[in-house]
């Protein structure tokens, strides 16, 4: 089990999410960070993913979030929850402008890449060669506009942004984007991330081909 | 206008179109917090460069807080303004009811909002059929608020100021709420007595530097 026995008591919260989902992956890098009390469902693993999805939420989106009887989707709106839902450790600036960028980021990251990556997983295409070179300008520029030096993409502290931008970059490797080494400061990020406990217990639904059928894993997995 | 004859000037700006309802739940989100805020206008083409210059996505509406970043997309901007003035509190406290504003934002936008946003921009009006499939969906929306004052809660929150910007839109497209919606009604006619929302629509010329009073 990988929850705290402390919590054990309380009803379980579940996330649904397909394994090759950015978003999905995103929420368990921040249920991971909270260690909060939540199982994760793989619909991939069910016979009829997308009707399922569907019946889970008027946009057939994934992921979802079911906390005692409320559900979330838009995964943003499911970060912040996650946030509110479990203040240790906070994932969200503390100043309030700061804030506002980490949201902007989240917002930007989800209209330049994850809705059209989306697109491409849904009919199984890889995009070409030109997306994905713009695709990896982009991640640079993100990365040169916003950190100022710091361990984190904003800075200093290490927050959802954070969460989102490094599932981004893991699905983009899956597709064949590399950063280059001539980004170095980023690749070192990238690594850095990637050694975190939150990162590592999300890998073994990452490898190793993005359209990969179906891997049972036991469903308390986070 | 001589900005020198200005005794102070807000350092809060809000570029929008006339018709952007996110732009209109700011304003109501501005005046509710009396915060003093300069507004932009940007409805003719050369203003829309304005827009993308500062929005990647050539987006309205815009707000720039005392020389910071500009931010755009209206719940970023909507957050924003809550944290910065706490008062009067426009989230719940409680984390499941943050959620569900943020998710009723999220239904309004994508339902909705968008689709009138990129008729906005193409200068068209809704279809009568898109008017009253909007319609129908608001109406779905009564069963919170036969019984309810609020969308969320017992507090006017950030949902309440995209609804109320919602239906005053489709007021002046002539949408009327159908009788049986009585929920709805009230709650229309509360929500366009209330003082922010008053002093919201009080302002409607171009180019103008507006105060709240």
């Amino acid at each position: 089990m990988m929850y705290d026995t402390m919590e054990s008591h309380l009803p379980l919260a579940t996330l649904y999410a397909t394994k090759a989902c950015i978003e999905g992956h995103a929420c368990r890098i921040i249920i991971n960070e909270k260690e909060f009390a939540c199982e994760v469902e793989f619909v991939d693993d069910h016979a009829e993913p997308q009707q399922m999805l569907e019946q889970l939420n008027p946009y057939g989106e994934s992921p979802v979030l079911i906390d005692r009887d409320f559900v979330l989707y838009g995964s943003h709106i499911i970060a912040e929850y996650l946030d509110d839902r479990v203040p240790h450790p906070p994932l969200m600036p503390t100043d309030t402008a700061v804030r506002s960028q980490a949201r902007l980021l989240i917002h930007r990251f989800q209209l330049d890449w994850i809705d059209k990556l989306k697109v491409f997983e849904k009919r199984k295409h890889k995009p070409n060669r030109n997306i994905r070179e713009r695709i990896l300008q982009e991640v640079i520029g993100y990365w040169q506009e916003y950190n100022s030096g710091g361990e984190f993409l904003m800075g200093e502290e290490y927050s959802l942004v954070d969460c989102f931008y490094v599932a981004v970059l893991c699905h983009l490797r899956k597709i064949g984007v590399e950063i280059p080494n001539e980004a170095r400061k980023l690749k070192v990020y990238l690594e850095r991330m990637e050694e975190r406990d939150a990162f590592k217990k999300t890998r073994e639904h990452l490898e190793p081909n993005l359209y990969i059928k179906s891997l049972k894993q036991p469903s308390n997995f986070v | 206008m001589n900005l020198d004859d200005v005794p102070r000037i807000p350092s809060t700006k809000l570029y929008t179109t006339h018709t952007c309802i996110e732009g209109h739940a700011c304003r109501i989100i501005l005046h509710e917090k009396e915060i003093e805020y300069r507004v932009e206008y940007v409805d003719d083409e050369q203003n829309y460069e304005v827009l993308d210059q500062m929005n990647p996505y050539g987006e309205s509406p815009v707000l720039i807080d005392r020389g910071e970043r500009p931010l755009f997309g209206g719940h970023v901007i909507s957050e924003y303004l809550d944290d910065r003035l706490p008062h009067p509190p426009m989230m719940p406290a409680n984390p499941l009811s943050r959620g569900q504003v943020r998710l009723h934002l999220y239904h309004f936008r994508r339902d909705w909002i968008w689709k009138l946003k990129e008729l906005d921009r193409k200068k068209q009006k809704p279809s009568n059929a898109l008017r009253q499939s909007i319609l129908r969906g608001l109406v779905g929306y009564t069963r919170y608020l036969d019984e309810e004052e609020f969308l969320v809660g017992d507090e006017f929150t950030l949902a309440d100021c995209y609804f109320v910007a919602l239906l005053w839109y489709l007021d002046q497209l002539k949408v009327k709420i159908p009788e049986e919606a009585r929920g709805l009604h009230i709650y229309q006619r509360r929500m366009f007595n209330r003082e922010s929302f008053r002093q919201s629509n009080e302002q409607t010329e171009t180019n103008m530097y507006v105060y709240p009073l």
